[in-house]
């Protein structure tokens, strides 16, 4: 078979209405894309976006409604020529096209940016400061955000995140309203529900509160609840009360996440400015808890939370979002505030600098030196 | 912080064989320019391409040289994207979501390489 291949001056004749580039295809996108030919999408499942990354940083990201994949432009040298059909002589082709780059697709975590979001206090009010400027509703949120809707909603909970009653304006939890919304279920569940923490739907958790803050003069909105349960819970399915029953949510709240946000909260109030010995501390944290609150705490599972002093066995809170956000100056404030750290203990403050993805001891030690004192246990001290 | 939705031809992945072809040469294409002076809108025969086989593929550029090149399958394939730069596109996605300026073509699965030095017409 022979054709014939025909081209303009595409240097100076290109269509300037439209451009094309060629976009190489994960595995998964393909599988997604073939997925999406046999099922054609009716609402926002099976579509396929592009957004830009975030306001300083000019990437690309495509997502569906899974992943998100960062695009990369991958320059050649090659002369790559697109050519089509003639309409009028099958056996003619026009160049259309010529690529200097394919555009390459790299599977990243997506994340959101909740800086700009504004923040939802308990006397209901939004508090809107002069950095806050994002007044969007959830859709229009998510729309915006440079992950699926997956990766979006997995995120979204665990910052508090939630939506007015009017105006379903996203916006964030204040942790002291978190705070005073789960102390409250957690004390209705205890007495209205024999301390039972699993099957709990946000109709029936609802009901406990409205009884509880009632008499108060107060009342907790269905929003507020619903991202109270989904930041503690663990959905465990369906509930039906018969077959017609499309179902409603249930949740087992965990009580590991509820006992660890306790320990950050005593943390912030008792050891802000003071180091604490670790035993006061733990008799301190206990004592936050709702009465007959059962769970088991341990300081390891505030890692990230507090500097040590490993001679003095005491603890003070560090907040890592106030550190440098350069690894060298990140590890002088970091041995400023205690010379010896416990491996395990210093890497959640410095592992988001790790943007090489290096081997925790690789990367701890082009800064600091590295320690063995038992047998899989090392300390960090600085050089 | 803009988005725009990727909308998806139909039947991208069942479009004929040859509907659209990818031709990567090692090297540049040089075209003579001087044919465009007078209109640069128009179109120019540069070669013959001949598909002996299933894999075997010969280009003709000019009437003086060859190149002999092969059918490559592209594993995982490669989409063809098009971006309607008109400033009514343009305006259309970013005011109504339901439009977009930016569409998945085809996907292609094959690409015709030639990666050897020019042969002469004899």
């Amino acid at each position: 078979m022979q054709l014939n291949l025909y081209s303009k001056d595409l240097k100076h004749s290109v269509d300037k209405a439209s451009t094309y580039k060629l976009l190489q295809l994960t595995p998964e996108l393909l599988e997604y894309i073939n997925k999406r030919e046999d099922n054609k999408p009716t609402n926002n499942d099976q579509r396929i976006y592009l957004k830009s990354m975030d306001r300083s940083n000019s990437d690309v990201v495509l997502v569906t409604d899974r992943n998100t994949f960062v695009l990369r432009q991958k320059m050649h040298s090659n002369t790559v020529l697109l050519m089509e059909n003639n309409k009028n002589n099958g056996s003619d082709y026009n160049v259309f096209s010529k690529q200097n780059f394919e555009l390459e697709l790299l599977k990243s975590e997506g994340k959101i940016d909740i800086s700009l979001l504004p923040i939802l206090h308990r006397n209901k009010k939004l508090i809107v400061d002069n950095k806050s400027k994002l007044h969007l509703t959830l859709d229009e949120f998510i729309s915006i955000s440079p992950c699926s809707v997956t990766e979006f909603y997995r995120q979204w909970y665990k910052f508090g995140g939630c939506i007015t009653t009017d105006g379903g304006i996203a916006c964030l939890l204040s942790n002291e309203y978190i705070s005073e919304v789960l102390h409250i279920l957690l004390n209705c569940i205890i007495i209205g529900n024999d301390a039972v923490f699993r099957d709990l739907t946000l109709e029936q958790c609802q009901e406990f509160i409205s009884k509880e803050v009632n008499n108060e003069g107060m009342s907790i909105d269905k929003e507020v609840i619903h991202t109270i349960l989904e930041k503690f819970g663990d959905s465990t399915g369906l509930i039906t009360s018969n077959s017609d029953d499309a179902g409603t949510k249930s949740y087992a709240l965990n009580t590991f996440e509820i006992a660890k946000w306790y320990g950050i909260k005593s943390l912030r109030k008792f050891c802000s400015k003071q180091y604490l010995s670790i035993e006061d501390f733990l008799i301190k944290w206990k004592s936050q808890f709702p009465p007959y609150f059962p769970c088991d705490i341990d300081l390891t599972m505030l890692v990230g939370f507090y500097v040590k002093d490993i001679n003095r066995d005491r603890i003070s809170y560090l907040d890592k979002n106030g550190l440098s956000g350069n690894i060298k100056q990140r590890f002088k404030e970091l041995f400023k505030l205690q010379n010896t750290w416990n491996e395990s203990e210093i890497w959640p403050f410095i592992e988001q600098l790790n943007t090489l993805n290096l081997k925790p001891e690789s990367f701890i030690m082009k800064y600091a030196r590295r320690k063995r004192i038992k047998k899989n246990k090392y300390v960090i001290t600085s050089r | 912080m803009p988005s725009t939705e990727v909308k998806i031809q139909d039947n991208i992945l069942e479009h004929p064989q040859l509907g659209c072809i990818l031709i990567e040469i090692q090297g540049d294409l040089e075209i003579d320019l001087h044919q465009f002076k007078e209109d640069p809108d128009r179109t120019m025969q540069f070669g013959k391409l001949e598909i002996l086989d299933d894999n075997h593929v010969v280009l003709f550029i000019g009437k003086k040289q060859r190149l002999l090149g092969h059918i490559s399958k592209l594993d995982p394939p490669v989409a063809l994207l098009k971006f309607s730069n008109s400033a009514e596109a343009i305006n259309n996605s970013i005011n109504n979501n339901k439009q977009s300026n930016v569409e998945i073509l085809r996907i292609i699965k094959n690409k015709m390489v030639f990666r050897d030095r020019p042969l002469p017409i004899m």
